[in-house]
């Protein structure tokens, strides 16, 4: 059964995880051109280390459409298909996820030859070192954790859907009626903090995601 | 007698042997020739500089009125409708004081900036020292309004600099208004005077007119650690310092400023005197010139420059009036000036409605309900 | 043409070798000003620090020289005295007595090497027509240290100014300037002249270590003010929480923080002559300078600091920490030790010295990261979404029927 949900899979999310895939080859490539040639060793940590945002939105993109593509075929057909099958739906469900899932790894795999072709070029600095197996196992995890939580959108229904969007609306809404209030908290602040802080939430796409460091 | 003074300001016990004067003799000989050292290389590079000065006996001379420029061949129009723009624009306010311009030289020349693989014509606008240096040069495109603008500003600089130093340290710019204040400096202001650190701010806000000769620096403060703050202002700066720096300031002191003890705060603030900014931003002076340029009409900047005396006397030369009434003025519109609401405009409205209709026809062509 | 998945290798490591030679090109030389009018004036910068800096050692050597003239030696003197110039105002004279006061309690019972604070106002502005930079900060201090085998003192040489009227001279007072005024003459007072090794390392700028005699307060930890991480600057910085220690510390030392020991070892025992903001160095056999004024920079736990420091910004109260740590005879031991000083500080506390200083970098400046890792309780909280996200999905899908 999962081999016949994989397969079906695979037809939509190839193309997706062919152009994440070279996306995450590229990315460690592009940090070390954009840092070659800077010959203060923390200038060039810092420089690698802005490409950090670029890492954490491709974990979270490649996620977001592999959980997509996933449920997919099923919001055409209206799930008819998948309720039709002679199994309980939550293991539907979890069979869906982990053929998904199964697709962020050659995503992953394209970022570490890209970091293992980054330290066969020899431009790292003397003194720095490169942290492959690193980068790329927080990739794999904030690639499913992203996943893991577009999964479960897709899988709700449109009103669950409008409660989240709604609780992201709320929250704007109420920072905006403290700043008219003149009300000195930062609502937006705390909850980024608690979200992405250290130790936060969602803090696996936060901080360094720096390939090559001291 | 104290401990301390038992230990202290006692000469004539012992210390080891005096430095071999061998040794001084030779770091005064090592001294001697990196001094030589050095006045050879300043040797060397001004006699390169005299080598790149250019000639500028070749140039073009343009004089309009006291403004004298010279301009290679190519830019003698540039030059000239820039002087004639400047001179027509600042004659109304500036009047005889422009004569000072008499004994400085500016030049507009040409120079090739190397871009990429091609060279780029620009503009080099700079005074003309007397001994033939390039005083702050600046750099523009060859463009009519450009090159004006910049010589106003050079302009505005000498004649600043041509007053005496007491207000030119007050006025704290360096360039003189060329024109009255637009809507947004009074509302910049508003913002300044209310969100001031210091109480005088805003006793000044409140209508309190010698608060705002003391906010402004009309009348001189000669404590303004006690003229500008409130007590409990000045224990929070003290705090705000304290907690800045790792405890540089004398802890048990800090201690007893915050007991209460206010006298204590502002002593340790006098010894801190470099980190009390003004209560309100200079700029704000320069406003009051701006208002005077309005309420002593023609000639009130020749009548700020030409008359000697306190900035307060400059003023009340320009503007005609009494100080207070400047002032008075100056809080007046500070106070009121509004500005128009910019919550909705036609692009606002504009944006909306094609965000609407874009949206709309999307849901038009959902599958949904066809 | 379907894409199988042995067409999708194919086509993937195809784009992906594209996407390599398109990205990688040779750098640009780094630009370098090589105008005539540049190198002149290049030329000539240079040759001005170094006259300056001569000027400023002569101008040592003489004030020294004329202390010691008009002080010559005497049995009988205090073991600490605090001596001013004859030019001093009663101001000056006022502040000498403050500081005697406040450092007397502190000094030793029984001092190995007595000690002389000499407080002078030095006015020259040039010295044999070299202009003589201004002085920042109140007390500027040189110390010069007592030669071994003989009773000699420790001179610390400390130059001050005459505030205007209104100055106050508050900062003289502070902790920071308490806390380093004495310098290595205070070490000298309390541990006696170091072991020939030791006193090496100490000569090969490990002075920088020891500029602190604070030893009785236990350390506090360098921290970073909140502002710095208010709401732009952490989406600027992506959260990240080390990007000002990463400014204030070298990599070495960074290292060091993040428990590599052997860069705490080479930082120690390899440090060489970087351009570090207190940059202790000896001269003449026995004078250290430093500089910057003891009352100034404190923490520079600013984001605008540019200098990095090999062991971070307290690297100055290191050797102080040791003497906290394990108290004043032990470290007696070590200071006197003939031995190299790993050796001798193994034998002295029963711990290795870049072991000891890994952890004291991460007890003053909080344990450091490399690499990108993510903290233990991150990944928790993402296992748990991932848990929480297939909770949902598993009751949202039980509920289903057609929609």
């Amino acid at each position: 059964m999962f081999r016949a949900i994989a397969a079906t899979q695979w037809k939509s999310t190839r193309t997706t995880a062919l152009l994440a895939a070279v996306a995450a080859f590229s990315l460690p490539i592009a940090a070390l051109q954009a840092a070659r040639g800077v010959e203060n060793a923390q200038m060039f940590i810092n420089i690698v280390q802005g490409w950090s945002a670029g890492y954490a939105l491709l974990a979270a993109g490649a996620g977001l459409l592999l959980a997509l593509a996933a449920w997919g075929p099923d919001h055409q057909g209206r799930h008819v298909y998948a309720l039709s099958l002679p199994i309980s739906r939550s293991r539907y469900a979890m069979l869906r996820f982990g053929a998904g899932a199964l697709f962020i790894g050659p995503i992953a795999l394209a970022l570490f030859f890209g970091a293992l072709t980054v330290i066969a070029t020899g431009a790292i600095p003397q003194g720095l070192h490169a942290y492959p197996f690193a980068l790329t196992l927080r990739f794999l995890f904030a690639a499913l954790v992203a996943y893991a939580i577009f999964f479960a959108i897709g899988a709700a229904t449109t009103r669950t859907a409008a409660v989240i969007l709604g609780a992201i609306g709320a929250l704007l809404f109420a920072q905006f009626l403290l700043y008219t209030l003149d009300v000195d908290f930062n609502l937006l602040e705390r909850v980024g903090e608690l979200i992405f802080g250290n130790p936060g939430i969602l803090s696996v796409f936060s901080g360094r995601w720096t390939l090559i460091d001291v | 007698m104290s401990s301390a003074r038992a230990l202290a300001l006692l000469i004539a016990l012992g210390l080891p042997q005096p430095i071999a004067a061998q040794k001084i003799r030779m770091y005064e000989q090592r001294l001697d020739s990196l001094a030589a050292a050095q006045r050879f290389a300043a040797a060397a590079r001004q006699a390169y500089e005299l080598a790149q000065r250019r000639d500028y006996t070749r140039f073009d001379s343009v004089v309009v009125g006291p403004m004298r420029i010279r301009a290679t061949p190519a830019l003698n129009s540039l030059a000239q409708s820039g002087a004639d723009s400047v001179v027509a624009s600042l004659k109304p306010q500036y009047g005889r004081a422009l004569d000072a311009l008499v004994g400085h030289v500016f030049v507009v020349r040409d120079e090739q900036v190397r871009e990429g693989d091609r060279n780029a014509s620009y503009v080099v606008i700079a005074e003309v020292a007397a001994d033939g240096r390039e005083l702050e040069p600046q750099v523009v495109v060859p463009e009519v309004g450009i090159v004006r603008n910049v010589l106003l500003s050079k302009t505005l600089r000498t004649l600043l600099a041509n007053t005496d130093s007491a207000f030119v340290n007050w006025l704290h710019s360096t360039s003189l208004p060329s024109d009255t204040a637009s809507s947004q400096a009074w509302l910049q202001a508003r913002i300044d005077l209310l969100s001031s650190y210091a109480i005088v701010s805003r006793h000044c806000y409140e209508g309190d007119l010698a608060a705002c000769r003391v906010a402004l620096g009309l009348t001189p403060s000669r404590d303004p650690v006690m003229d500008w703050l409130s007590a409990a202002e000045r224990r929070q700066i003290v705090h705000q310092l304290d907690d800045r720096y790792w405890v540089r300031m004398d802890r048990e002191a800090a201690r007893i400023c915050y007991g209460g003890s206010d006298s204590t705060c502002a002593a340790l603030l006098h010894a801190s005197r470099e980190f009390l900014p003004d209560p309100i931003a200079t700029l704000r002076r320069s406003e009051l010139f701006q208002l005077a340029m309005v309420s002593g009409g023609p000639g009130a900047m020749e009548r700020a420059l030409l008359t000697r005396g306190t900035p307060e006397q400059r003023l009340v030369a320009a503007a005609r009036l009494p100080a207070d009434s400047i002032v008075r003025r100056w809080l007046t519109l500070v106070r009121d000036v509004r500005k128009p609401s910019e919550d909705m405009s036609p692009i606002v409205a504009a944006t909306s409605m094609g965000w609407i209709l874009f949206c709309g026809a999307l849901a038009y062509r959902s599958s949904r309900w066809r | 043409m379907a894409l199988t998945p042995m067409r999708w290798l194919a086509v993937a490591v195809m784009l992906g070798g594209v996407a390599a030679l398109v990205i990688l090109r040779e750098p640009a030389a780094p630009t370098r000003n090589t105008s005539p009018e540049y190198q002149y004036h290049l030329r000539e910068e240079r040759a001005a620090a170094h006259a300056g800096a001569a000027a400023e050692r002569l101008v040592v050597l003489k004030l020294l020289d004329s202390v010691r003239r008009a002080n010559p030696n005497a049995m009988g003197a205090p073991p600490f005295r605090v001596l001013v110039s004859a030019n001093a105002s009663p101001r000056v004279r006022l502040v000498s007595e403050r500081l005697a006061a406040l450092l007397l309690p502190r000094r030793p019972v029984t001092p190995e090497v007595p000690v002389d604070l000499v407080l002078l106002v030095d006015t020259a502005t040039r010295i044999r027509g070299v202009p003589l930079a201004a002085q920042h900060g109140l007390l500027r201090t040189d110390y010069a240290l007592p030669t071994v085998g003989t009773n000699d003192r420790c001179v610390v040489l400390t130059r001050t100014k005459e505030l205007a009227a209104g100055r106050r001279y508050s900062d003289a007072f502070g902790d920071l300037a308490l806390s380093k005024l004495l310098g290595p003459c205070a070490y000298y007072e309390a541990f006696g002249h170091p072991g020939p090794r030791i006193d090496a390392w100490l000569r090969r700028h490990a002075w920088n270590y020891g500029l602190s005699a604070d030893w009785n307060r236990a350390p506090t930890k360098w921290k970073t003010h909140p502002w710095y991480y208010g709401a732009g600057a952490r989406l600027q910085t992506f959260y990240t929480d080390d990007w000002i220690m990463r400014r204030a510390i070298t990599s070495r030392g960074y290292r060091c923080a993040a428990g590599d020991v052997s860069s705490c070892d080479s930082a120690l025992f390899d440090r060489r002559s970087v351009r570090s903001l207190q940059s202790a160095k000896v001269w003449e056999g026995d004078l250290v300078t430093t500089r910057v004024a003891v009352d100034q920079e404190g923490d520079r736990n600013y984001w605008w600091a540019t200098t990095a420091e090999e062991l971070g910004p307290r690297e100055w109260e290191l050797l102080a920490a040791v003497v906290h740590d394990f108290g004043p005879d032990p470290f007696r031991q070590f200071w006197q030790s003939r031995e190299e000083p790993r050796v001798a500080f193994r034998a002295a506390t029963g711990h290795d010295f870049a072991e000891w200083t890994r952890e004291w970098a991460q007890r003053t400046y909080g344990v450091q990261h490399r690499g990108p890792g993510i903290a233990l309780a991150g990944a928790g909280y993402g296992v748990g979404v991932i848990g929480l996200a297939l909770a949902m999905v598993m009751f949202t899908a039980r509920r289903r029927s057609i929609s």
